[in-house]
């Protein structure tokens, strides 16, 4: 018996080790995500807005992208094992059960792709606006102007934001800006850390749509070298502003004009003979420092600013990368270490504090 | 009587044989790896050669194994290994150039030196230009100094069981430390 049984033993050992080996090295084998975006069509017209798009590969399902302007963003191909490696990717809106004429073949590595989705046609489906990538470019239909700014809805917003510059340098925090078309004016915002954010363009009539916008400091009436063609909204869109010199504010005659001694940073008394006149203090208004002060702030990598550090941050840094102030993709908001550049040192920041 | 003894020993020697013929087999498959058939491995690659990259008290970044050959469907699997130092790696940036090479890039996959699961920020590969990029974060703090690992892990495709002439392959790298300053390599892969 035992002669027997030993041959058959060591087969089954030898079948169990083999799939052992086979199925640990299946989960040794990373999956790498792809991404996608791009344009969507529906029977040659742009997709409307709010659909959902997904990729498939087999019965695996991404998760699912919203289109928004003509366009999809960050969908995110990754199955869960190597099974879907050499398979082939479709794509699909489910709520309309049409899938795109564009496929693709998983080959598991880490990527970026941009992909123009075309679907068939569906009967009844209004088309979407003009494909626009991304939040970043404002899209409207030119409908034609009324002569009369009156009972209409206000245009969606275009918030602006970006690194503000007076002079050259930096401006200093507290400097109140706003934006006007004509006679409309925005909302405030206050620069802080050499930059402003969030100023919400809104005009209460598309009257304004194709007019300049433009940029000032009120309270020293001047005004950005930037306008910008007001082409509506929604939309998010960087804007790095840059202001002649402020003019000297005429100083206002108050008794209680701040006699406090300089605040030297350094008290080691100096020994020279010469002794340097103090620098006499510029009455500014109260909402404006002097001078820059460069704030060397913690970093935050919450960049779409939800209280939260996650894939969305994530996404925005990653459309922003390997870009430099000036590039039309950079992103201020996602150049966490301030530097210019959106880059691996970002990253790793964001990663630190990154909750998933 | 004696003849019937001799039948009766007759199939135990040939168990017996065929047990050591068994083991035999076994233990060679040990030493040398043989072919396996397709259904073990779904994905054939070159083997990467088990010896572990040199150890380096300076932060460096290279191609391992020294060595890549093709297998006989024209994959060659290495890593991106990224020796430490001192420094505690928080994430980087790895650029491969290999238009030169005659091969491309199949997969370029996040290796161990930042963790399980890192971020990815940014990846990229063009086979058409010959160059793939992987910018990787590890998720949470750093310590430093940080163990040494792979990066990433590239697959290419070549012509079949070939070397792959590694100096044709461009490496570039930069790496951030625990305070996500950029970490000084040393080598020819810096920057």
């Amino acid at each position: 018996m035992r002669p027997k049984a030993g041959p058959a033993f060591l087969i089954i050992a030898i079948v169990v080790a083999l799939v052992a080996t086979l199925s640990s090295g299946a989960q040794a084998q990373t999956v790498s995500p792809t991404i996608y975006s791009g344009s969507v069509t529906i029977g040659g017209n742009p997709a409307p807005d709010g659909l959902t798009l997904v990729a498939r590969i087999n019965d695996y399902e991404s998760e699912g992208v919203v289109t928004k302007n003509g366009w999809y963003s960050f969908l995110i191909v990754s199955p869960p094992t190597i099974d879907y490696f050499i398979e082939t990717i479709t794509f699909h809106i489910p709520e309309l059960d049409i899938q795109a004429a564009e496929t693709d073949v998983f080959r598991g590595s880490t990527a970026q792709f941009e992909k123009a989705l075309t679907f068939p046609a569906v009967e009844g489906l209004a088309p979407g606006p003009t494909p626009t990538p991304g939040p970043a470019i404002a899209t409207t239909t030119p409908t034609p102007l009324p002569t009369q700014p009156v009972a209409q809805p206000p245009t969606p917003p275009v918030v602006y934001f970006g690194n503000v510059t007076v002079n050259g340098q930096p401006a200093p925090d507290g400097l109140v800006i706003v934006a006007r078309i004509e006679d409309y004016e925005s909302q405030p915002v206050t620069t802080r850390d050499g930059a402003y954010a969030s100023l919400s363009v809104s005009p209460l009539s598309s009257s304004y749509l194709f007019k300049d916008t433009t940029f000032h400091i009120p309270a020293f009436g001047v005004q950005a070298f930037e306008t910008v063609l007001f082409l509506g909204g929604p939309a998010e869109r960087p804007l790095d502003l840059t202001f002649p010199v402020l003019p000297e504010p005429t100083p206002t005659p108050e008794p209680t004009a701040t006699p406090t001694p300089e605040p030297t940073a350094t008290p080691t008394p100096v020994p020279t003979a010469t002794p340097t006149p103090a620098p006499t203090p510029t009455v500014t208004p109260t909402s404006v420092r002097p001078t820059p002060t460069i704030v060397t702030r913690p970093p935050t990598p919450d960049i779409n600013g939800d209280g939260s550090v996650t894939a969305r941050d994530l996404a925005l840094l990653s459309t922003a990368y390997r870009s430099s102030r000036g590039d039309r993709n950079y992103d201020r908001r996602a150049d966490l270490n301030s530097d210019g550049q959106v880059d691996y040192r970002d990253l790793a920041m964001l990663g630190a504090q990154y909750e998933g | 009587m004696r003849g019937s003894c001799r039948m009766w020993m007759l199939p135990l020697v040939v168990v017996v044989v065929a047990i050591v013929a068994a083991c035999g087999s076994d233990d060679e498959t040990s030493v040398t790896p043989q072919p396996t058939s397709t259904f073990l491995t779904p994905i054939p690659t070159a083997a990467i050669v088990s010896t572990t990259p040199p150890v380096s008290s300076q932060p460096n970044v290279f191609l391992w194994p020294l060595e890549i050959r093709t297998g006989s469907n024209g994959m060659a699997t290495f890593t991106v290994w990224v020796n430490t130092g001192l420094f505690g790696i928080s994430g980087g940036e790895v650029t491969l150039r290999y238009s030169d090479s005659g091969c491309s890039v199949q997969a370029f996959a996040s290796g161990t030196l930042l963790g399980e699961d890192p971020l990815v920020g940014h990846g990229t590969i063009d086979n058409d230009a010959g160059v793939a990029v992987l910018a990787l974060a590890r998720v949470g703090p750093t310590q430093a100094p940080s163990a040494s690992g792979s990066f990433a892990t590239v697959t290419l495709g070549c012509p079949s069981n070939t070397a792959v002439d590694i100096p044709s392959l461009g490496l570039s790298a930069l790496m951030a430390d625990h305070e996500f300053e950029q970490v000084p390599l040393v080598g020819g892969s810096a920057g």
